[in-house]
């Protein structure tokens, strides 16, 4: 922001020559009130809408974190100051650390494993061949479909005892695993789904991503005789830099806040295996009414995405300034 | 998709009374804007509203009243009724759940009742008190339903088993029933209310209290309860079933006991004998084979907080009237599936629903499952379910888990 504004305060000089040697002055003079007052205007509906649908939420999240606000208080309107009782009782829960480590499993493993076979899958189509486009659009559906009907689809898929999925394995001598319904394997199964559903998200960015690097580039790096993954590691992957970021970025912040795939499929068990964050978060709010403690849960979630955010925003501005 | 449409209108068309009755002026030829009651969707049919209405519209015949439902999904009730009150719009009557009576009294939700010429010794006692809060009585129950354990007679009786009273009983009876194909017992292992109210009665035969999930009792009960599953005498698919999964495995020969609800009775006892099954019913298992003690289900009527005055006296004459017409609540409760809590009611329902003979004996020795920890019930049974689950899978040890509930629990208690 101030670098900006330095930057915006040089120009302004320079433009004028002979400006005056208030600064500050000739940028007033620059801006009468009246273009300031309309450049206001614009801003108000998007400050309004950040307000209404961003700011209060999360700043009544924030309040509820320290009051001791149940069911009652919904009727009564009265609640107390508890200070970081919420906070503190929400991490003692044994609850907390499984779901915590859940989360952090549950985001990594599926930002890593959809990234690779997202790109995988992008190199693999950018060559065009008969039926590629479709191909590829079919990919995309899992992406499309609403994660209810997609998740109750794989319900199905992971049935117990004999799912379609139990049923193929049984083919090759596999016996019927427990998917869902196993501590060992219920975890798994949720993350396996999650990145089904963003591989597409992955493969359309890398796609594009691929579809934006000059051909010259590899043309001339074959006649310079680069092979195949020399080419990849140096053209490919520093051009998809900035496309990478923001998948991650932005499959870390999906990742996170994920809640209906584990709901529709687990419920956060059996016995809490894979229970996120999130649902535990929910669970704490809507089954225990314990909104205190369901809002402490909900600000980690914020803490790391705004983390999360913070650090891109930083990176990108340093590459753009660069 | 019809019934969420349907649902969806209802309460579209309830808050389109609850706008236009704030705005109306009172003092109509008849009492003015008519009274809401909130009632629960069930999955079952969309007639259940249509007997509601028919109940309320003849309950307060002098009253000149008139009574609007507002329906919600049975989970979210508790919820609804919170929100409804706090905005202003408090139901008149409330059809709950009776876990849920406790949290709406004491979000102060609810406006106590007189019982006029009804004796509380007439009710079950276990569901007459569920009404209860803190000594004051908010309402009275609807009906009752419960778990009771169905079992395939001629697989018993080939081998020699009686039906099972005590944890040894069913324990034995499921490894020897249990074969390449068949579980020997299947119990409800979704967590959730379910799983809890099962596992309560197997606590409170060995002693324990809802209030202390890390007792030697609950510890004891809870790695019986889970033993099923860890032994392999039940299937571990049950982690996902509810009573509907149970009665299919059953009549598919897949299963040979099961514990559940009495709503699937009619249907089990119905496709059993068309796959040419008999089906012996008998009580929940005890730890010493003693009669147990067991939770119920079923709605209480309650009088909420926008009752007052004449309309008060209103309600108050429609909950009394649920029971005092007997015959109509025998029919009211043989429609619902329940068996009546009022006890001169009960032997004409017995008559055409024989099948709930076994539930009528095991109501009278019932608790309900607010009395020990009341409003704190929420958190348990959710903390219970998990470490029930953890217990099944193998993932932590009956103490550790039962220890980890009550400490979760614990920390939500107000």
């Amino acid at each position: 922001m101030k670098r900006e504004t330095l930057m915006d305060v040089e120009a302004a000089s320079r433009s004028r020559t002979r400006a005056p040697g208030n600064l500050v002055g000739a940028r007033r003079r620059q801006l009468p009130t009246r273009v300031v007052a309309g450049r206001l205007v614009f801003l108000l509906p998007v400050t309004v809408f950040l307000l209404l649908m961003f700011a209060y939420p999360m700043a009544f999240n924030f309040w509820l974190t320290f009051q001791s606000y149940d069911l009652a208080s919904l009727v009564t309107g009265a609640s107390e100051f508890v200070g970081l009782d919420n906070i503190v009782t929400a991490i003692n829960d044994p609850g907390f650390a499984g779901a915590a480590v859940n989360t952090a499993v549950f985001t990594v493993v599926s930002l890593v494993v959809q990234f690779v076979i997202g790109l995988g899958l992008a190199l693999f189509f950018y060559n065009r061949f008969p039926l590629s486009t479709t191909i590829r659009a079919l990919l995309v559906l899992p992406w499309l479909v609403p994660s209810i009907v997609a998740t109750t689809a794989w319900r199905f898929i992971f049935q117990d005892p004999n799912g379609f999925l139990n049923q193929l394995l049984g083919h090759f001598g596999v016996p019927p695993v427990h998917w869902l319904t196993s501590s060992d394997t219920a975890l798994l199964s949720i993350i396996i789904v999650n990145i089904w559903i963003g591989i597409a998200f992955n493969l359309v960015l890398l796609h594009s991503g691929l579809q934006s690097i000059p051909t010259e580039r590899y043309e001339a790096a074959q006649i310079d005789g680069a092979g195949y993954w020399q080419r990849f590691w140096y053209i490919t992957v520093p051009a998809l830099g900035p496309v990478t970021a923001v998948l991650l970025v932005l499959g870390f912040v999906y990742t996170l806040k994920q809640f209906d795939l584990v709901w529709t499929l687990t419920q956060g068990g059996p016995g809490n295996s894979s229970q996120l964050l999130s649902t535990w978060s929910y669970t704490l709010s809507f089954n225990n009414n314990n909104f205190g403690q369901g809002a402490a849960v909900a600000d980690f979630l914020f803490v790391a995405s705004g983390i999360v955010i913070v650090f891109y925003t930083l990176v990108q501005r340093r590459q753009n300034n660069a | 998709m019809k019934k969420t449409l349907l649902i969806g209108a209802t309460i579209a068309a309830s808050a389109t009374v609850l706008a236009s009755c704030s705005s109306d002026s009172p003092g109509e030829a008849s009492k003015g804007e008519p009274l809401t009651v909130l009632t629960y969707a069930q999955n079952a049919t969309d007639d259940q509203l249509t007997m509601y209405q028919e109940f309320f519209d003849g309950c307060t015949a002098d009253g000149g009243y008139a009574f609007k439902q507002l329906q919600v999904p049975a989970d979210q009730l508790l919820n609804k009724a919170v929100q409804l009150t706090a905005s202003g719009d408090a139901p008149d009557v409330i059809v709950a759940d009776n876990q849920m009576i406790a949290g709406l009294a004491k979000s102060e939700v609810l406006t106590p009742i007189e019982l006029g010429s009804l004796d509380p010794d007439d009710f079950v006692q276990g569901p007459f008190k569920s009404g209860q809060y803190e000594g004051e009585q908010y309402g009275l129950p609807v009906g009752n339903n419960g778990e009771v354990i169905v079992y395939n007679k001629q697989l018993l009786d080939d081998a020699g088993l009686s039906a099972p009273e005590s944890w040894a009983d069913l324990s034995h009876a499921a490894q020897v029933l249990t074969t390449d194909g068949r579980y020997g017992f299947g119990q409800t292992f979704a967590a959730g209310e379910t799983l809890s109210w099962n596992y309560w009665a197997q606590l409170w035969s060995a002693g324990g209290s809802i209030a202390e999930l890390d007792s030697s009792a609950a510890v004891e009960s809870a790695e019986f309860w889970a033993s099923f599953l860890v032994d392999g005498t039940a299937p571990q698919a049950s982690l996902q079933w509810q009573s509907d999964n149970l009665i299919n495995e059953l009549v598919e020969g897949r299963l040979a006991m099961a514990q559940v609800g009495t709503w699937t009775l009619n249907a089990l006892l119905d496709t059993a004998d068309e796959a040419g099954i008999e089906i012996g019913i008998t009580t929940q298992v005890s730890k010493d084979g003693e009669a147990p003690i067991v939770p119920f289900g079923g709605e209480v009527m309650v009088a909420g907080v926008g009752a007052t005055g004449e309309a008060l006296t209103a309600v108050n004459d429609c909950i009394i009237s649920w029971s005092s017409d007997t015959e109509g609540l025998a029919e009211r409760d043989e429609f619902l599936g329940y068996l009546p809590s009022y006890i001169p009611a009960q032997a004409a329902v017995l008559e055409s629903a024989p099948h709930l003979e076994v539930l009528a004996e095991q109501l009278k020795n019932s608790r309900g499952r607010t009395e020990e920890v009341g409003a704190n019930y929420q958190s348990r049974t959710v903390a219970l379910s998990a470490a029930l689950q953890q217990i099944a899978t193998g993932a932590e040890s009956p103490e550790d888990a039962m220890a980890a509930a009550q400490s979760s629990a614990a920390s939500g208690d107000k």
